[in-house]
């Protein structure tokens, strides 16, 4: 893969790479070293994709492993006693930006792909190698806690 | 703001050109020594659940010995899950988890914990590869080291409630019963691990346990029925001491006149009633029995959790017993 091809995918995906991992780390900084790492291991990976859908699911779920293992690390868990990203307040926001900081991540990750990147139910499941009964348990989860913390605004 | 907008500001500070450059300067370093598991597929039959018993599978763990005596007559209740509906609110009690471990052929997710004394319930899922036959794997919780519960064996769900979904994931409800041994008289702040091995055992090395510590609260709601009571059993008379009650499980215990030193027991043996409850409690598959100083114990989990004050009677092997 050369540079322009690289780029090229970056353009195309790299913001989603960046939300999906934005889901589980909530800081700029590690979403942005999971974009990195994430297309490294593309420009490392000799597996042949079938399409553009095949590479962007391919993407996201490799940074899925790699947010979640950073957010499981010791390391990350000290660093977010010293230091996160704290939501910026604007007069549009109706404190969404504040609920969304305030929603597990787990949670996060399924109303990112299902509401924003619109993929199914089952296709969520293989991303996350999640069961489909439980990809629904965490939209159903997801939304009513985003509906407390926006009532409690 | 709507959800749209809020994702659509969410972009990289840095340009494509930018992050390009940081990526092939970062592919050009010396790797770094990360351990990063390749996925293992492997094309077999189709899942096959099947139901039974695991009383070889725990012999062949070494529950036999000593205070691990545990006989096992245990089956796996298979049901069909249409929606996932967990029996515990784990954000009520236990501890909710995500802890997702991909092992390439299967991956599993560890959804939440609870768990009294002696009684830890965990609920996970897995979920196979397309094509990966379950009855590759083996499965079994440790405590602190000592094997528990032998949890899945041979395609078949060995402890618990389980079901499976069309994709074929299953769901477990493991209820792991520890033997109090030595100093090791409650669970909590112990940690269980959840170890898989292929059955060759060839690439166990590969299959990294799962911790999961009991970092929680317990519950502490136990009571104790004084009984000494007569009680029959396979056509014998036998005194049955006491009936200790917590919130995951039952135990009984018959004084042993020497003649025998186990009590086979099957979940069918044992019934409740409850005040003021529509939920058909019954005893979940695990039923053992140990012997230790002339009293057998007989041990069983529930498949809720209870309010054991709710509890008003029991029946064991047709026998009832009146709980004040």
């Amino acid at each position: 893969m050369d540079n322009d091809q690289l780029n090229q995918y970056i353009k195309s995906y790299g913001d989603t790479v960046y939300r999906v991992a934005y889901s589980y780390t909530r800081n700029r900084a590690d979403s942005e070293d999971i974009v990195q790492d994430t297309f490294v291991k593309l420009l490392k990976s000799d597996k042949s994709f079938e399409s553009e859908e095949h590479i962007k699911a391919w993407l996201i779920r490799v940074a899925v492993n790699l947010a979640k293992n950073m957010v499981g690390s010791v390391w990350f868990s000290r660093k977010e006693e010293l230091s996160e990203d704290i939501p910026t307040e604007n007069a549009e926001d109706n404190g969404l930006s504040a609920a969304m900081a305030e929603l597990d991540e787990k949670y996060a990750a399924v109303i990112y792909l299902h509401y924003y990147e619109g993929y199914s139910v089952r296709e969520i499941s293989r991303l996350l190698r999640i069961s489909e009964p439980n990809v629904k348990a965490r939209l159903m989860r997801g939304r009513e806690k985003l509906q407390l913390y926006l009532g409690e605004e | 703001m709507n959800l749209k907008e809020y994702y659509d500001e969410q972009r990289m500070s840095v340009s494509s050109e930018d992050m390009a450059a940081r990526v092939m300067n970062v592919a050009q370093e010396k790797p770094k020594h990360r351990a990063v598991r390749k996925p293992v597929v492997i094309a077999a039959a189709a899942a096959v659940l099947l139901v039974g018993g695991v009383t070889a599978a725990a012999t062949g763990l070494g529950l036999t010995t000593g205070l691990f005596q545990q006989l096992f007559a245990s089956k796996a209740e298979l049901v069909k899950i249409d929606e996932y509906q967990s029996v515990i609110d784990f954000s009520e009690m236990g501890k909710e988890l995500d802890i997702v471990r991909d092992y390439g052929d299967f991956a599993v997710n560890i959804i939440g914990i609870a768990a009294d004394d002696l009684t830890a319930y965990v609920l996970y899922e897995m979920m196979p590869d397309e094509g990966f036959d379950y009855r590759e794997i083996h499965g079994i919780f440790h405590a602190d080291g000592e094997p528990v519960s032998a949890v899945f064996s041979n395609g078949i769900i060995s402890d618990g409630i389980s079901g499976e979904t069309e994709e074929d994931a299953i769901y477990c409800y493991s209820s792991v019963k520890f033997i109090p041994y030595g100093d090791f008289d409650t669970i909590e702040g112990k940690t269980l691990t959840l170890e898989f091995m292929y059955k060759d055992q060839r690439r166990y090395e590969d299959m990294e346990p799962i911790a999961i510590p009991i970092d929680f609260e317990v519950s502490d709601d136990v009571r104790v029925i004084e009984l000494n009571e007569p009680i029959s059993f396979g056509g014998h008379e036998h005194i049955i001491r006491d009936i200790v009650i917590s919130t995951f499980g039952i135990e009984y215990n018959i004084i042993s006149d020497g003649h025998y030193t186990w009590i086979h027991s099957d979940k069918a043996d044992i019934s409740y009633t409850f005040e003021g409850s529509d939920k058909q409690y019954e005893n979940n598959s695990v039923i053992g029995s140990t012997y230790e100083d002339g009293i057998v114990h007989v041990t069983g989990n529930f498949n809720y959790p209870v309010n054991t004050e709710d509890i008003t009677s029991i029946t064991i092997a047709g026998n009832t017993f009146l709980l004040e």
